[in-house]
């Protein structure tokens, strides 16, 4: 399975990264909870909180050594079309668009953004236990298709608490996450 | 004396009244929005309740999504919940098809349904945060039973349901017991199970006296029995309505087999023209999403 993941170029930063990708335009976090990720290793380090505030709004604040405070909004503006959802995203960095296409325990994310750093990208996420799940994914940025692969393991059996590794080309990248609600 | 005299003939003939008192319990499972049996069971179910007979009406999970029905996938879920609505079910567990359109249309399902949605093993993280609950109580014509409900934990989407616990049936359903919640004439385990799985649970709490499951698409044509536990499935895709009738003695709070038959279905002509709607919604969106992504 490490072998299986072992793809993979350079993380993607910006205030909607997911913990080993960007993310699309499921709101999993309870409304009133707050999540912690911090993201390290290959990458520069990045340490994120994010809190949903309406059924359909999450907001977010990241923080990383070039960019020291990146602040973005995802408004959910379709989902009523399960199982398709399509959120626009906000932030300090540009605009853009995030879709998820919820298949049960395959997501199929993908999304693009305009703005000082224009980017497109796509995930896959298979839940394969409670505590495991797998991702194949690709950024989009200003060079080549940067594809990496991942695994998140979780604690308990629920997704409060998590540990997730993602292999990219340019090595491993760690990150944590926690939900405080 | 007199007084105590006619105290305890009113007991007696309480016992009497409280005595052996036949319930039907009339079970699907894996309905998968199989909307063209749906007419043939509601009419076995009317033909059930014409007898005037108890009945318990419940389902075994995977009720309103299956993606080999793409049609009827991306619209069925509302329609699904209003027959059940109709029919008078009493309950349901949730099966993994069940969680598959994600946190915000269960919420929306589970206010849909007047029925009470059941899961004990899928726990939310923080008390009253869900909207199912882990158990009911039904009073059935003077029959308590005491519902449990159980989900699988084959292909969950638990990426999409951060804030639950998924644990191991036999412990969810001993921890309803524990609670207090064995002060029942009978206990109804509906379970999206497979039957080995639920012979295991049976194995290790012997309190049940029935269990119905689901997921694996299995049939019993005769109820499997582990110890006292009456262990059943219909098959799956609303090809069957199940059909168990259990005696039931409250003050031993024993029961006993009467008659357990698989009562087949049958097909009719089904309308999609809403699901050709909505599927052409749901395809013109993903694909102007994909456009915008892509170019």
């Amino acid at each position: 399975m490490f072998l299986f993941v072992c793809v993979g170029l350079t993380a993607l930063a910006g205030p909607w990264d997911a913990p080993l990708g960007r993310s699309g335009a499921l709101l999993v976090l309870p409304v009133g909870a707050t999540r912690l990720e911090v993201g390290f290793g290959a990458l520069e380090p990045n340490v994120r909180v994010s809190r949903r505030v309406a059924r359909r709004v999450d907001v977010a604040v990241s923080a990383r050594p070039s960019d020291l405070f990146d602040l973005g909004a995802k408004l959910v503006v379709v989902e009523d079309l399960v199982p398709i959802l399509v959120a626009v995203t906000v932030g300090t960095d540009g605009v853009g668009i995030a879709a998820t296409l919820f298949l049960g325990p395959v997501q199929i994310d993908g999304g693009k953004a305009w703005g000082e750093m224009p980017s497109r990208w796509g995930r896959v996420e298979f839940s394969i236990r409670p505590t495991v799940s797998l991702i194949l994914g690709v950024d989009v940025t200003e060079g080549p298709i940067d594809p990496y692969g991942g695994i998140r393991l979780f604690s308990g059996g629920h997704r409060m608490w998590e540990i997730g590794l993602a292999v990219r080309r340019s090595g491993i990248r760690w990150s944590l996450g926690d939900t405080l609600w | 004396m007199r007084r105590a005299l006619a105290f305890a003939a009113v007991l007696w003939i309480l016992g009497i009244g409280c005595s052996a008192s036949p319930l039907t319990i009339l079970y699907t499972n894996d309905l998968h929005l199989n909307f063209s049996r749906l007419a043939s069971i509601e009419q076995r179910i009317a033909e059930e309740r014409a007898r005037g007979m108890p009945i318990l009406l419940l389902d075994g999970g995977d009720a309103w999504q299956d993606f080999r029905r793409p049609l009827a996938a991306v619209w069925g879920a509302d329609e699904m919940v209003d027959w059940m609505n109709r029919v008078g079910y009493d309950a349901m567990t949730l099966g993994n098809h069940d969680l598959y359109w994600g946190p915000w249309r269960l919420e929306q399902l589970a206010e849909r349904a007047t029925f009470s949605i059941l899961c004990s093993n899928l726990r939310p993280i923080r008390a009253g945060s869900s909207p199912f609950a882990a158990s009911a109580r039904l009073d059935v014509q003077g029959t308590s039973v005491l519902l449990v409900g159980l989900i699988t934990d084959q292909w969950l989407p638990y990426p999409s349901y951060p804030a639950y616990r998924w644990i191991p049936p036999e412990k969810a359903v001993q921890e309803e017991l524990d609670r207090g919640a064995r002060r029942s004439d009978l206990l109804v385990v509906i379970a999206h199970l497979p039957i080995a799985e639920a012979i295991r649970v049976a194995s290790e709490v012997p309190a049940i006296d029935v269990f119905i499951t689901g997921h694996s698409h299995e049939r019993t044509d005769d109820p499997i029995r582990v110890g006292d536990t009456l262990i059943v499935q219909t098959g799956a895709f609303a090809e069957n309505l199940g059909r168990l009738v259990v005696d039931i003695d409250p003050a031993s709070e024993e029961h006993r087999l009467i008659a357990h038959e698989l009562l087949p279905t049958e097909k009719a002509p089904l309308d999609v023209e809403q699901g050709l709607l909505r599927l052409l919604a749901v395809a013109c969106t993903t694909a102007a999403v994909l456009l915008l992504v892509l170019l």
